[in-house]
Formats: C-alpha cells, sequence, structure tokens
C-alpha cells in the first residue's frame, strides 16, 4: 500500500521523483511500527490452583546455600558460652536469636553439614550456659546476654538487668522442645534449665503473656505482649510445655484492611494508646507454617494440607496473596518482615500493613523510613518453600546468591535498588537454615516417635514438686498453678 | 413538623439573627466573631432558605437578607483580583487572615464548591435574584480553583509566592465536586472517591482517603458530615439527576459509603455502648477546631487537629451530626440520639456544638455550621431532598452563549 502511494506521487511531482525513487530503490521501504514505542501485554504467569509447599530432597545449590548460612554460626559462636553473636561480630544476644541459632544448628545436623560430635559438644556447652546464668530478679531470662561472657546486659550490651520478653521466650521454647524430642539425650540438661524460670509474671490465668520492663533500680512493668500473628505463634511454645495461653492465642482482637482485594487481618489495638506497633510481615506466619504446619501445637500428624488451626492458615494465605498481588501490580519483588539495617536506626519494621498505612516501613519509635524497605531473605525463602509458585521461583532466584562465602547470607536487598543490607544475622541464617530443612522434612516441630519421659512432665506430675511454686502448667488444683 | 421541631428551627435560627452584621448583613462562623469564610456564606443562605420556607422570616427580612448578600458577593475584593479571599471580616468585608487583620492570605477551592452548591439552590428557588448570582459567579476566575483535569485547588500566599495545592480529602472533596458539577464545571477527578482504601470497622467495609498524609503533610481524617450533607442536599443522586426517587440513589457510591458511616456509628453504640456522633466541630478552648473521625491514621475514633496531632478525649457526641442522621436515619439509636441532643441549646443563643464523649458535659461554643445543619435537616425531614427542581436560564447561559463576548476564566462556553 505504502509502495502505490509514493508511485503516485512519483506521477504527480515529476521533478522531484527522482531523488525520491532513487534511494528507496535500494532500501527496504519504512514499514508500520517503526519507531513505535512497545506497549507490553500484561503479565500471563502460570496458573497455580492451590499453592503447594516445596517438598523433596535439596538440590546441590540448596545445600551449598545451607552451608553457607552455617558459616555465620562457625564465625561467631562463642566457646566460653555456647553462645552465638546475633550480629555478625557483636558480641550480644537475645533468645529469640538463640533461638535461631538452635534452628540453625539442627538444621546443620539433620542435613550432615556437622557431625553428633560437633553437635553434642556445642549443645552441652549451650545447656551448661542455660543451666548457670543470671536470670531477670530471679525470674525468666533477661532480654539481652553476653556472648562471651553469658552476663545480662543492656541493648549496649553493658551490664544490667532490662526486662525479658514473652515473644522470645515463646520462640525459644518452641526449639527447646523440638530438640528434646529430636534428641531426648539432650532433654534432661535442657528441663532442668527451664525448671530454675519463675512464670508467674509472664502467663497470666487468662492465658494472656506479659513481658517485662525496667531501668537500672525501679520497679518492674508488666505489660501484655504481642501483636496478632507474632503472639499466637509465641504462644504456642508455651501450649508446647504445657501452659495454657488462651487469651494470647486468639486472633482477636483484630480488623482487616482490604489491600489488592485480599482482606488483610491486622492487629486493631490502637498503637498510639498502647505504644506498641501492630505490624503485619511476614516472619510470624513463615515461622508458624515452617515450624507448626499452621497446625495447632497439641497437633501431632504432620500432614502438609491439613491445617489444625485454619484461622492461621487462612491468614498466611492472604499475607502471602497480597505479597504476590503487589508484586503483579507494581513489579515490586516483595518479601516484607522486620529486618536489621547496616546503618542507623539498625532496625525496622518493614511492613505490609501497619499504624494505618499499606506498605508501611517504621522505625522502633516510629519514624516513617520508606527509602529501608527491602526483599527480607528470610522472609523471602520462606515464602519459597511454603508457597511453590512462579512468583517464588522469582523471588528465590532474586535472594538464592546474595551472601558473602566467608560470613553467610546478607540481610536483604533494598527494594529501591540501592543494593545490599550488608550485615549478617543469627536470625536471617537461622531461619533460612530452618525453611531448608522444611523441604526435607516438612513441619519442623514433631513428637517423639515413642514420647519418651521427661523430667519437666514428672515435675508437673508430681504435686508435692516444690517447682509448682514457679506458676508451672497445672496438673492438680494449685493456686500458683497456671 | 412538630410544635418542637419548629421550635428546634426558631431555636437554630436565633444564632443567625444574632451573629447579624446590621451594617454589612453579614453573619460571622463562631459566635461573636466577626469573620467568614465562602464556607460560612453558604451555611448563611441554607439557614435563610430554610426560615423562608418554614415561615421564621417574611418576605421582607429575606429579600434584605439575601439582596446585602449578593451585594456583598458582587462588590468584595477579591484575592489577586481573581477569587475569593479565604477569609473577610464581616463588619468591613475586608479581606483578613485568621487573625482576623487585614490580609490576602489565599483562597478555598473546597468553600468556593461549598458556596457553588447553594447559590446554585437559591438560584433554583428563587429565579429573580438568579441574575445576581450569576454576576458573582462571572467575577471568578475558575482557572485558580479548578484544574484542566478537574481537581479542585486551592492557593496558600507564603511571602511572596502562592503555594497552589489540590484541596480536599475523600467526602469533603465529592461534596464540593457537586457545586462545581452544577454550574457546567466538570470536576472529574474530585468527583470520584479514589484514591481509596478500604477498612473493615464493625465487620463493615468502608473507605478511607488513599493519599498518604506523610508524603504530602495533609490529614486525611474520614469524617461522616459531607457524606450526610451530600445525603440531605442531593439525596446521593448524581448532581443533575432530577427525577428518581426518594429511595433511589444515582450515586449508589456515595450512599453506601453514607449507608457505612452510619451503620457504623449506631454499631459502636450497640456493641461497645458508646454514643456516637461525630463531626468536625469547633472547642471552646485550644485546641479550638478538631476532626472527630471515624478513622484517623490507622486509629478508631480518633480526634485530629488541621495539623495532625490527635485529641481524643475533647471528642463530641455532635449535635450537627446527630441532626444529621436523625433526620436522614429514622431509627431507634437516632431517636435515643435526639433525647440525648436537643436539650444542647440556649434558646436565645442557638444550638451548642455538642456534649464530651468522655463526660456528659456540654461544649457550649456555638457556631453558623451547626446552627445551619440543624435547620437543614429540620427542613429535609419536611421536603426531602433539598436540591430544587432545575432553573430556567439566566444571565451566566446568556453570557457563555455570547460568542462575542465569552466570560473566559475557565468558564465552560456553552454556545447554542
Amino acid at each position: 500500500m505504502q509502495r502505490t502511494l509514493i508511485s503516485l506521487s512519483c506521477v504527480a511531482w515529476l521533478t522531484s521523483c527522482s531523488t525520491i525513487s532513487t534511494p528507496s530503490a535500494d532500501l527496504p521501504d519504512v514499514e508500520v511500527g517503526d519507531g513505535y514505542g512497545v506497549k507490553r501485554q500484561a503479565p500471563i504467569p502460570p496458573h497455580v490452583e492451590v499453592p503447594q509447599p516445596r517438598r523433596g530432597a535439596l538440590t546441590e545449590r540448596e545445600m551449598n546455600m545451607a552451608r553457607t548460612a552455617w558459616t555465620y554460626f562457625e564465625n561467631n559462636y562463642q566457646p566460653t558460652t555456647g553462645l552465638v553473636n546475633a550480629v555478625d561480630g557483636y558480641p550480644s544476644t537475645t533468645l529469640w536469636d538463640t533461638a535461631s541459632y538452635l534452628a540453625g544448628m539442627v538444621t546443620a545436623r539433620e542435613l550432615g553439614i556437622i557431625q553428633k560430635q560437633t553437635f553434642d559438644e556445642r549443645m552441652v556447652r549451650f545447656i551448661k550456659t542455660l543451666n548457670t546464668m543470671d536470670l531477670y530478679r530471679g525470674e525468666v531470662p533477661n532480654k539481652a546476654y553476653n556472648t562471651v561472657t553469658a552476663a545480662k546486659v543492656n541493648y549496649a550490651n553493658q551490664p544490667g538487668e532490662i526486662g525479658y520478653s514473652a515473644l522470645d521466650i515463646g520462640r525459644f521454647l518452641t526449639w527447646l522442645w523440638i530438640i528434646k524430642e529430636r534428641y531426648p539425650e539432650h532433654a534432661p540438661g535442657i528441663d532442668a534449665g527451664i525448671l530454675r524460670w519463675n512464670f508467674c509474671h509472664v502467663v497470666d490465668e487468662f492465658g494472656t503473656m506479659f513481658g517485662a520492663l525496667a531501668g537500672p533500680g525501679e520497679p518492674t512493668e508488666y505489660l501484655q505482649e504481642g501483636r496478632l500473628g507474632y503472639e499466637e505463634y509465641a504462644a504456642k511454645g508455651f501450649q508446647l510445655w504445657g501452659f495454657h495461653t488462651e487469651r494470647a492465642s486468639k486472633p482477636e482482637p483484630y480488623d482487616v484492611i482490604n489491600m489488592y482485594g485480599y482482606d488483610i487481618p491486622y492487629d486493631s489495638r490502637d498503637p498510639r494508646k498502647l505504644v506498641a506497633h501492630s505490624y503485619v510481615v511476614t516472619e510470624s506466619y513463615v515461622l508458624d507454617g515452617i515450624e507448626f504446619g499452621w497446625d495447632q501445637p497439641w497437633d501431632t500428624s504432620s500432614e502438609d494440607t491439613d491445617f489444625s488451626q485454619k484461622w492461621v492458615a487462612d491468614f498466611a494465605q492472604r499475607i502471602y496473596a497480597v505479597q504476590e498481588a503487589r508484586y503483579m501490580d507494581t513489579g515490586i519483588i516483595t518479601a516484607r518482615t522486620e529486618h536489621q539495617l547496616d546503618k542507623a536506626p539498625y532496625f525496622v519494621y518493614d511492613t505490609i500493613y501497619t499504624d494505618g498505612y499499606a506498605w508501611n516501613t517504621i522505625s522502633e519509635k516510629g519514624e516513617y523510613l520508606p527509602q529501608y524497605a527491602a526483599v527480607a531473605l528470610k522472609g523471602a525463602l520462606g515464602m519459597w518453600v511454603l508457597w511453590d509458585t512462579p512468583y517464588t521461583d522469582i523471588v528465590f532466584e532474586h535472594i538464592a546468591d546474595l551472601y558473602n562465602p566467608e560470613k553467610g547470607f546478607y540481610e536483604g536487598i533494598y527494594e529501591n535498588g540501592t543494593g545490599l543490607i550488608e550485615t549478617y544475622t543469627s536470625n536471617n541464617n537461622g531461619i533460612m537454615m530452618a525453611s531448608l530443612l522444611y523441604k526435607v522434612q516438612g513441619e519442623l516441630a514433631v513428637e517423639h516417635p515413642w514420647r519418651p519421659p521427661s523430667r519437666w512432665e514428672a515435675v508437673l506430675n508430681d504435686e508435692f514438686s516444690p517447682h509448682l511454686q514457679q506458676c508451672l502448667p497445672s496438673r492438680h488444683n494449685c493456686s500458683t498453678c497456671r | 413538623m412538630t410544635e418542637e421541631e419548629l421550635e428546634w428551627a426558631s431555636i437554630a435560627w436565633q444564632y443567625i439573627d444574632q451573629n447579624t452584621d446590621p451594617k454589612t448583613g453579614l453573619v460571622g462562623g463562631v459566635n461573636g466573631y466577626p469573620t467568614a469564610t465562602m464556607g460560612n456564606v453558604a451555611e448563611y443562605l441554607a439557614s435563610l432558605h430554610v426560615a423562608y420556607q418554614l415561615g421564621l422570616v417574611d418576605h421582607l427580612a429575606f429579600d434584605g437578607r439575601l439582596s446585602a448578600v449578593l451585594h456583598f458577593l458582587n462588590t468584595m475584593d477579591l484575592f489577586d483580583n481573581r477569587v475569593p479571599n479565604r477569609v473577610y471580616h464581616t463588619q468591613t468585608t475586608d479581606m483578613v487572615n485568621y487573625a482576623n487583620e487585614p490580609g490576602e492570605i489565599g483562597w478555598s477551592g473546597l468553600e468556593v464548591g461549598r458556596l457553588l452548591i447553594w447559590l446554585n439552590v437559591f438560584k433554583r428557588y428563587y429565579p429573580p435574584y438568579g441574575e445576581y448570582i450569576d454576576k458573582a459567579l462571572l467575577r471568578w476566575d475558575f482557572c485558580a480553583l479548578l484544574t484542566p483535569d478537574g481537581e479542585i485547588q486551592s492557593g496558600y500566599r507564603q511571602d511572596n509566592t502562592i503555594q497552589i495545592t489540590q484541596d480536599g480529602r475523600l467526602g469533603y472533596e465529592e461534596y464540593a465536586a457537586y457545586g462545581y458539577s452544577l454550574w457546567g464545571f466538570n470536576p472529574m477527578k474530585a468527583d470520584v472517591l479514589e484514591p481509596y482504601q478500604v477498612f473493615y470497622i464493625y465487620g463493615m467495609p468502608v473507605l478511607v482517603d488513599g493519599r498518604d498524609p506523610r508524603v504530602d503533610g495533609v490529614p486525611n481524617p474520614l469524617v461522616s458530615t459531607p457524606f450526610f450533607d451530600m445525603g440531605l442536599e442531593f439525596n446521593w443522586d448524581r448532581w443533575d439527576d432530577v427525577s428518581s426517587g426518594d429511595k433511589t440513589h444515582t450515586r449508589l457510591d456515595l450512599a453506601r459509603q453514607s449507608e457505612q458511616l452510619y451503620r457504623i456509628q449506631e454499631a459502636r453504640w450497640r456493641q461497645d455502648a458508646i454514643h456516637t456522633a461525630r463531626a468536625e466541630h469547633i472547642l471552646s478552648g485550644s485546641p479550638w477546631f478538631l476532626y472527630d473521625a471515624i478513622w484517623a491514621q490507622g486509629s478508631l475514633f480518633a480526634s485530629q487537629t488541621d495539623e495532625g496531632d490527635f485529641y481524643d478525649n475533647k471528642a463530641l457526641l455532635s449535635v450537627k451530626a446527630a441532626f444529621l442522621m436523625w433526620a436522614l436515619w429514622d431509627t431507634e439509636y437516632t431517636d435515643e440520639l435526639m433525647s440525648l441532643i436537643s436539650p444542647l441549646h440556649d434558646p436565645e443563643k442557638g444550638w451548642f456544638e455538642g456534649r464530651f464523649e468522655q463526660s456528659a458535659g456540654y461544649e457550649m461554643a456555638l457556631s453558623l455550621p451547626t446552627n445551619a445543619t440543624v435547620l437543614k435537616a429540620l427542613l429535609y425531614k419536611q421536603q426531602g431532598k433539598l436540591l430544587g427542581a432545575p432553573y430556567s436560564s439566566a444571565r451566566l447561559e446568556v453570557v457563555r452563549a455570547n460568542e462575542f463576548e465569552l466570560p473566559g476564566k475557565c468558564h465552560p462556553i456553552q454556545l447554542p
């Protein structure tokens, strides 16, 4: 058509005809579409009916990832206490980070990265610390400890008492329980350590969990601890040891906000009044999936697709789906959770929703820091293993090689393209290892096949045991029992 | 209308009577304080319309009052000689700043939008005055009030520059958009509910403004009053809908949002036993003005200032909101609300702002918005939708249709 028009114009403009037709005789004509901007069609990812978890043996690449993560725990191991630094090179830790270390250590042993001898050496040293460390005012472990001396410290790693965290204790109890069930040879030491604790202020008679706060020389202030997701997850640790956590285990009070068509649940306690942010992040749901398979803690079946705690499974699906939907809508690879930073303020809640805003990134004090939004590696790998979808394939490739072979995996990669969060943590590497172990074994908190006896159970069943004064779970009519 | 309701109306009219400046005929927005915004002029016009319809003023008084307002609108100084200033002194008709000292501080497209609604109502009900209303409109430069893509704009003078921003958040924006639509403008971006987020309160979905106050610095509390005002004045219909019945709402999006806002407040009473009727209101002490929100920055039932500070303990059971809810929803709950609200007046001075949610104590400040709303709600009860039948053309239409005398100033051209 184009050609005909040109030749027609030749007839009309005979004088200029030769100058136009000469080059067009050798070169191809201008074609329809030359110079058009590309209008890309909408993405069509392969359809996934119901996302299933990824299960099966690890590939060589995945094994190498587990080995890389384990280097963190080799570098930061403190032989004097059996503890591991929470952040690379900084000799301080919390119970939460220690639980992540235990997760890493169990994974390393199950995958054959370390031998039983190494595991036992580390475990025995750790259990000694558990049985000798100073507790916060004689109750339960302090929020932070020096990993070289096992002394109670404040957040500046100076000797001192700052209180305790029920969430940290809950997750720690889960991992001690997992170790007891898998390796009953370590159970006596673990039980002895926990029998030193006094739970009177930690869980109340209605099953609400409390944390403690105190400045130097001040009386302790006990505050309800835990918001939707973390609260119920941490409560499962207490449940495994027999405590009743009725109120903590209820999802209420919560509300929902609709994002990308998914109703996303969030804790509806007012952050202005209670000074605790009600953040919606991936981590608590991923941990619940990996460790419990979104089952009730008393559910001993390890079926992958039968979730006995239905609402947790339901909420977890939404948390996953909304992040996938954000990727589909904006092209931003999304795996949101709390994470460390390599600069001030060193820690952010990088959320799906918090304090009134979707995709909010805030510091502990509530400052808005959208520039620190990142794909946190632990959240990303957890999503990859729990949801086998084309989206998590991309997430996996985004993060799977972000490591320093000498130090372990980086904390994360910024969403806005400003590079890596160049910090290495026990929590990140531990959760990544546990995610890989989940691929091999399924949910991690499973009972020993024949339920060996334990000292803890014996104490609970002994109505004359002096330990019952420590508000241990009730098997009797006992005024101090929970 | 019952005897008692007529009494309520005349109490509300007391506020206007007491606060009318004898020289200029203008009414101040807050009792005893001689300033008025364009929103206040709209509220005064609404009150005058109701008073005339209910027979509280005779034709002589009505004409005197209306003519004074029209004279003001046609002669007042304009900001930058383009648009009405944010505030005017009611005794001198000078442009003033918020401290009531002479000064040009900027304009608010949102407040002009509110005034446009009531000028249009007057043109519908009282056609002989249409000419003078049109002349006032022809003075204003709509290029400053509305962007070409249909956003409402405001300006602030800062030193020697004028800062121009988009004006209005969810509810307020759509309400003001009605005003522009009624006069043939096309506020297409202001008129839609986007951008919004969906929250569930007491299990009921409700839309919340989707703009981020941390980015633009503008608080976006969800307040129910503009949605309820749209019910009184437009029956939640399209601006050009004159035929659908009372039960049909041709702006279903607005009708649903309003219904939810009512049901959430009722649910707070049913489930948590807290009487709730929330509005923006003044206070007789610091912080002087509050938005009692249904939702604000992630918190339910929070009260927020213009700057975004929270004062939850200063929330009111608002007279304005209670009357709106009572007029629009004939329910057990609104009857209960009225039993708590009906004593909140001074027969000589008008209706108070409300009673404190926290303590039952009275907030005895008096304002034009509250008293105007009481009057509008009472007339709605008698007549239904307030907007009125469409008018025949007047001066504005003639000018817009004359190709040799086009008004410019971003007026639409309506050549025959």
